[in-house]
């Protein structure tokens, strides 16, 4: 197929499939609700460890968990959850929150939208936890 | 030496492609069933498609160039019939099991690989999140004996072509279960569900392209079972929807993994070849140890489909 015709069935369709799709509500983030849904999707990635605290953010989109493998934190990712350990990061405080620079090149920034007296409290947790 | 001119066919596939995501999303929307979508999702996976496609015109000349050479290296000429095209369609379906299990197994293929198991979700977009960098994988060495036995390389890719389009309609969770009879030796998408679940049970099986034959006969074929629903995505998930780092992100891995201090040339070797997960020092998890560990935990399904060797 030429490519002056596959160039734009490419671009019209992706254009038309991902406006459809955020159209039908699918853009909906994941919500971190509750304490069992945070420690269900950490050991969805994680099924050896031994969870102890958890953290959740007001807002559903965070947590922050205590293992026996070390700190950890589950967001939303799209409709889904993904996890990081907290090993080796770096905690900055911004406006909204919190920024995590995890090191990592599949995850490289996280942002957290952090009421202030939450920022403290992860900040401090995070970098008692990461020692 | 013979010319032959076969049509790209997925590229005249591309409308139907994108006629098929539309009517599985609207099934979706309806039926409130058969599958997710979501939006950052799609784009990735449609975005790596067509990255996908781009490589393939950038870098196609590469295998194209090593599969002339050999074709003018090889006495053999099986010629054109279409029991030729047929008998090669399935030849090249058995490299495809081989070398989508290389794929799973040699973390330099699976480098290329992983980013199709990289969604979370199961739909006809994530039929589209095809790698950037398969061609320096230099898995067209596989199909070299092809060429030299006597198949026409415009005839192994046209039969490729066939079996990459075929793979399309198996990525949707909106079909159940075909008739037993074409799920006996067909690859299907329950078949394929099986093969891009990160549960402990589904890993590392379902190799197959379009006969699910090959994994019955090489002893990797896992049913999906009614009381393990597959849940799909990678043993440790990505935080990014860029596909930029989707794409690189495992070479990134090898690169980090290779060239660490303190390492010997073998163990710097290893980090490239072993399947995914070996580390130098056992601080990491391939999937037989994340196998072992599961039925550790759960002994009940030992022995059970995809738990036979534990």
């Amino acid at each position: 197929m030429p490519l002056e015709l596959l160039l734009p069935i490419v671009v019209i369709g992706i254009t038309l499939i991902v406006l459809m799709t955020h159209l039908f509500g699918f853009s909906k983030k994941f919500d971190i609700s509750s304490d069992a849904i945070a420690r269900a999707r950490w050991s969805r990635e994680w099924e050896a460890d031994k969870i102890g605290d958890v953290v959740l953010c007001e807002n559903g989109t965070a947590a922050l968990l205590d293992t026996d493998q070390g700190a950890g934190v589950l967001w939303a990712f799209g409709a889904d959850t993904t996890t990081a350990r907290l090993d080796h990061v770096d905690v900055a405080r911004t406006k909204d929150g919190l920024k995590l620079k995890l090191h990592n090149f599949t995850a490289p920034v996280l942002h957290l939208t952090l009421s202030p007296t939450e920022a403290d409290l992860w900040q401090q947790k995070i970098e008692g936890l990461s020692k | 030496m013979t010319e032959l001119h076969f049509p790209n066919v997925i590229d005249y596939a591309v409308p139907g492609f994108v006629a098929l995501i539309l009517l599985e999303l609207v099934w979706i929307f309806i039926k409130h069933r058969g599958g997710r979508y979501e939006t950052r999702d799609a784009l990735t996976s449609l975005l790596m498609g067509a990255g996908n496609v781009a490589a393939g015109i950038a870098f196609g000349f590469i295998a194209l160039g090593f599969f002339t050479l050999l074709w003018k290296i090889t006495p053999l000429d099986l010629g054109s019939s279409v029991l030729v095209i047929a008998i090669c369609f399935v030849l090249d379906d058995l490299r495809y099991y081989w070398v989508h299990r290389f794929g799973h197994r040699v973390r330099w293929v699976w480098a290329s690989h992983v980013n199709h198991h990289s969604s979370q979700h199961y739909n006809l977009t994530t039929a589209l999140r095809q790698t950037w960098t398969g061609t320096f994988t230099f898995m067209m060495i596989v199909r070299a004996p092809l060429v030299l036995i006597g198949f026409h390389p415009a005839i192994i890719l046209f039969s490729g072509g066939l079996n990459l389009v075929y793979q399309f309609w198996i990525h949707t969770e909106a079909i159940d279960k075909m008739p037993k009879w074409f799920e006996a030796v067909m690859n299907t998408p329950s078949h394929h569900r099986v093969h891009h679940g990160r549960n402990a049970r589904y890993l590392d099986a379902n190799y197959a392209g379009v006969f699910i034959v090959w994994d019955k006969m090489f002893g990797t074929f896992v049913p999906e079972l009614e009381e393990e629903k597959v849940d799909y995505g990678l043993v440790v998930n990505l935080g990014t929807f860029n596909p930029l780092r989707v794409a690189f992100h495992e070479w990134v891995g090898i690169f980090k993994d290779v060239t660490q201090s303190g390492l010997t040339l073998k163990q710097r070797f290893k980090y490239a070849v072993m399947p995914p997960g070996w580390s130098h020092d056992g601080s990491r998890q391939m999937s037989e140890g994340i196998k072992a560990d599961h039925v550790a935990k759960n002994p009940d399904v030992k022995g059970s489909p995809g738990f036979e060797r534990f």
